[in-house]
């Protein structure tokens, strides 16, 4: 039933029985171990850390958390001499007094309390750190040091060197720091209650129906009193909706907030009038109830989407710094025409240029989907976002990075498609309607009563237009989406706005990318087709597919295991584009792609070839390996769901993903990123509403024009493209599950409206008549929004808990 | 009952009061943040001093 937290559980219970578990980062120690005080580090990274930490006294760390380290055994160390560039460092310093300076860093890294404690720490392992604070929500780590007794890169090396490397991006170089907090709706909402308590306690003789002191020295003194602590909230905490109305006014759009401002109008100025020619007590309370409850839903709907960040671009994914032929590191937008490069294994190109040389193994699938690296001659082109793999490679810049094919790319209008509004379209639609009834309602009411008792007409009119005022109506959508948004969350589906929920519940047409998406990104099932492999044979291909850094080689080695050290290799030789030749106990090797007239190079699967003397022996073959639960997930969308395959790989599997979408005319192989982009255009122009599931930068266009984008992606830590949708690899199996919540939950707003309206035309009732008493609009209006909230949160639950969903969080 | 008048006054003042110590703790920076502290507050102290300097 609870797919996520199994997961989670049995990794726990992995942990804890196997013996040898470093004991910093809780990951299995494999053949790089490294024992230090009686105990078992994965590497020697951290066991460095595990040092550092426990000679500053800091053991602590080790007991707050279950697995409190990062894993260091994949990390290379970077060189950081470029961030000694003043110019550089002014772009990431928030703060700069004298040689205090202050600075924000974001550590994806941080993941428990263990992280927090050993952050927060940080002035005892270097003297020149005055404070550091975390930020666990959003991952970020703010410094306080001295400049003269720690440099910045030196405080970013240390950080690096514990494990937490900050994730400094090309985009926080180029654009002004913004305050990361929204403090004014947490002042409007504090002063918004502030009078609406008050204002409550002064209009209780009104309420109790005092009516011996209505018309003395107290009534008045009470008006005035809620007068003055109206102003406030009309003045400062209200100001945000007149702002959206007025904007939506002007583009000939009218939303929600429209009739609300016409409502906080109608009240105030109805209110002041009869406060100042003492005619009776207003609506002040009304007004400052309404104002509150407003922004409760508001800041209710923010908080919901603090934790994860959904623009992103090629910044995010770009590295900050370049390596210059003669070693230094520049960061990357000081780059110009006419730079010499070096690229290292596994690392971008960072902008358009030309190879001089190096043998040049480069992966695309950054660009353009396709996963298999292309072999590239020096003197050759190589364009930005390819990524190296193999040996150093130097290469003569043309363009600047912000010139570069894929930047303009970036650039292009079609992957900037129109920015789909953060606010609800529900809302939007219906708060039209809404504004119209209201409108020709309380013009109505005011002609009629213009004609029949002309001294009760503008009283009927503001009446009409005070208690249509949708307050509940307003607080449908934040609140049944925000409870969805939540449980949405916690079951590894983290949406960026409540439209997103409203957009899923229409779509139509699901579209899948391959690689990655519908198979794991990082494991394939590896099987042997040919003659059989002695132990030996396999122990030598383990230990030379053991020297290359070519992926293929990697997971081979990894597949086949540790060899013995008594396998010892010789002559080894790799051959960019063809493979690996070496000799291993007088026996001659080739490893890859050597085909012979005889047995051709297989084009239509991933395989390894193996050669002994000149023979071929057979091949490992490399199959993507299908996410667990994909035919159940796919199997359980709707049959209304019309489902494509979109794949920028070469055809493979034809039979089981034809199976998989329905008919072989749903599978489109071969798509580059642009066809990926035009198909979904093309599914749009036939009226379809598209759901899209990708998961690489190549998606990224098609992503942002589908209705709803989703990124899968096996960490959250990850940078992924700009999307509607986060979608943690784990939770995959649940999609079926949450379109069909997002469904509910829409049909539920409906609902909830209806039972808005049903208070309302109860007030209105009173207001066309001309007798609304303030005290009916001080019950109606709290209780219309308290039923609102109450409704939202029971359905949100019920629905959830009916499709399976986590509920409650007990992770934190 | 005129002194009511002064009483209520008073109150209100004691409410703005409360208010401005609102927005101090605003300013401060207390509710950037609201479960980091959370986590912080289950943490000792460090007893242990450096075994090597």
């Amino acid at each position: 039933m609870e797919p996520v937290k199994s997961v989670a559980l049995s990794d726990e219970t992995l942990v804890t029985k196997q013996p040898d578990a470093c004991y910093h980062c809780g990951e299995l120690c494999g053949h790089d171990a490294v024992v230090a005080d009686d105990r078992d580090f994965c590497c020697q990274g951290c066991s460095t850390v595990y040092q550092i930490i426990t000679q500053n006294g800091l053991d602590d760390f080790y007991t707050l958390a279950e697995k409190p380290g990062f894993s260091l055994s994949n990390s290379s160390k970077l060189d950081y001499s470029w961030l000694d560039d003043p110019e550089t460092q002014e772009q990431l310093i928030t703060f700069r007094q004298g040689s205090t300076v202050r600075v924000l860093f974001e550590l994806p890294q941080i993941h428990c309390a263990s992280c927090v404690w050993l952050l927060e720490k940080l002035y005892r392992l270097n003297d020149g750190i005055q404070q550091s604070r975390v930020n666990f929500n959003r991952r970020e780590l703010s410094v306080v040091f001295q400049e003269d007794q720690i440099t910045f890169r030196e405080l970013v090396e240390l950080l690096d060197h514990i494990g937490y490397r900050p994730a400094i991006r090309l985009a926080d170089l180029d654009k002004e720091h913004t305050p990361a907090v929204n403090r004014r709706l947490i002042y409007q909402l504090g002063v918004a209650g502030f009078a609406f308590g008050n204002i409550m306690l002064f209009s209780f003789p009104e309420y109790l129906g005092l009516n011996s002191i209505r018309e003395s020295l107290f009534s008045r003194y009470f008006g005035y009193l809620n007068l003055a602590l109206a102003m406030p909230v009309f003045l400062f905490s209200a100001t945000d909706y007149f702002r959206s109305a007025l904007a939506g006014i002007r583009v000939r759009e009218i939303n929600m907030d429209v009739p609300i401002s016409l409502g906080i109008l109608a009240l105030f100025i109805r209110s002041t009038v009869e406060v100042l020619t003492y005619t009776g007590p207003g609506y002040f309370d009304s007004m400052a109830g309404l104002v509150f409850f407003l922004l409760i839903g508001k800041w209710f709907q923010q908080k919901s989407f603090d934790r994860l960040s959904f623009e992103r671009d090629y910044k995010s994914y770009f590295p900050v710094s370049a390596t210059l032929e003669d070693g230094t590191t520049r960061s990357l937008n000081q780059l110009i025409p006419g730079d010499r490069i070096l690229v290292r294994n596994q690392e971008l190109i960072p902008a358009d240029g030309v190879l001089l040389e190096g043998a040049a193994m480069i992966d695309y699938s950054f660009v353009s989907g396709e996963s298999a690296p292309v072999a590239i001659q020096p003197g050759s082109k190589v364009f930005a976002g390819g990524r190296q793999t193999g040996g150093r490679l130097l290469i003569h810049l043309s363009h600047t990075v912000k010139q570069s094919y894929l930047t303009q790319l970036w650039n292009e209008q079609s992957f900037h498609s129109d920015e789909k509004g953060r606010a609800s379209k529900i809302a939007r639609v219906m708060g039209g309607h809404f504004t119209w009834i209201v409108l020709s309602l309380a013009l109505g009411t005011l002609a009629y009563w213009l004609a029949v008792d002309s001294g009760k007409a503008i009283h009927a009119f503001s009446s009409v237009l005070i208690i249509a005022c949708p307050c509940a109506l307003a607080l449908a959508v934040p609140f049944i989406m925000g409870n969805g948004v939540r449980i949405l969350g916690r079951n590894g589906a983290y949406v960026r706005g409540p439209q997103v929920i409203e957009s899923l519940a229409t779509t139509d047409v699901l579209v899948l990318d391959k690689t990655g998406t519908i198979t794991y990104a990082d494991q394939s099932d590896i099987q042997w087709e040919g003659d059989t492999l002695t132990e030996e044979e396999k122990w030598a291909v383990s230990a030379i597919c053991r020297q290359s850094i070519h992926p293929l080689s990697q997971s081979l080695s990894a597949f086949l295991g540790v060899p013995p050290r008594s396998v010892q290799v010789t002559a080894f030789e790799e051959i960019p584009g063809q493979g690996l030749k070496a000799s291993v106990n007088g026996k001659a090797y080739a490893i890859g792609r050597f085909g012979t007239p005889d047995t051709p190079p297989k084009r239509d699967v991933t395989a390894v070839e193996i050669h002994i003397h000149n023979g071929y022996v057979g091949s490992y073959i490399f199959q993507p390996r299908y996410r667990q639960g994909l035919q159940t997930a796919l199997a359980a969308m709707p049959a209304s769901m019309t489902m494509h395959l979109v794949s920028g790989d070469r055809p493979v599997d034809h039979e089981f993903l034809a199976n998989l979408v329905g008919s072989p005319d749903q599978l489109h192989f071969q798509q580059l990123p642009a066809d990926k982009l035009e198909f979904v255009k093309q599914q749009q122009l036939e009226n379809h509403h598209v759901l899209m599931i990708g998961d690489g930068l190549n998606d990224a266009g098609a992503l942002r024009q589908s209705n709803v984008g989703v990124v899968i992606t096996e960490s959250l830590n990850n940078f992924t493209p700009a999307s509607d949708m986060i979608l943690s690899a784990q939770s995959f199996i649940l999609l079926p599950a949450i379109r069909k919540l997002s469904k509910r939950l829409v049909s539920h707003v409906y609902l909830a409206y209806g039972l808005a309206l049903l208070y309302n035309v109860v007030g209105l009732s009173f207001a066309i008549r001309g007798d609304l008493s303030p005290i009916i609009a001080a019950v109606l209006m709290p209780l219309s929004s308290l039923s609102i909230v109450i409704y939202a949160w029971i359905v949100s639950h019920f629905e959830s808990k009916r499709l399976g969903l986590i509920i409650h969080d007990h992770d934190q | 009952m005129e002194i009511l008048i002064l009483l209520i006054a008073l109150s209100l003042l004691i409410a703005l009061g409360f208010l401005g110590a609102f927005i101090w703790a605003t300013r401060s920076g207390q509710y950037d943040d609201d479960q980091t502290p959370a986590i912080r507050m289950l943490h000792d102290n460090p007893t242990k001093k450096a075994k090597t300097e």
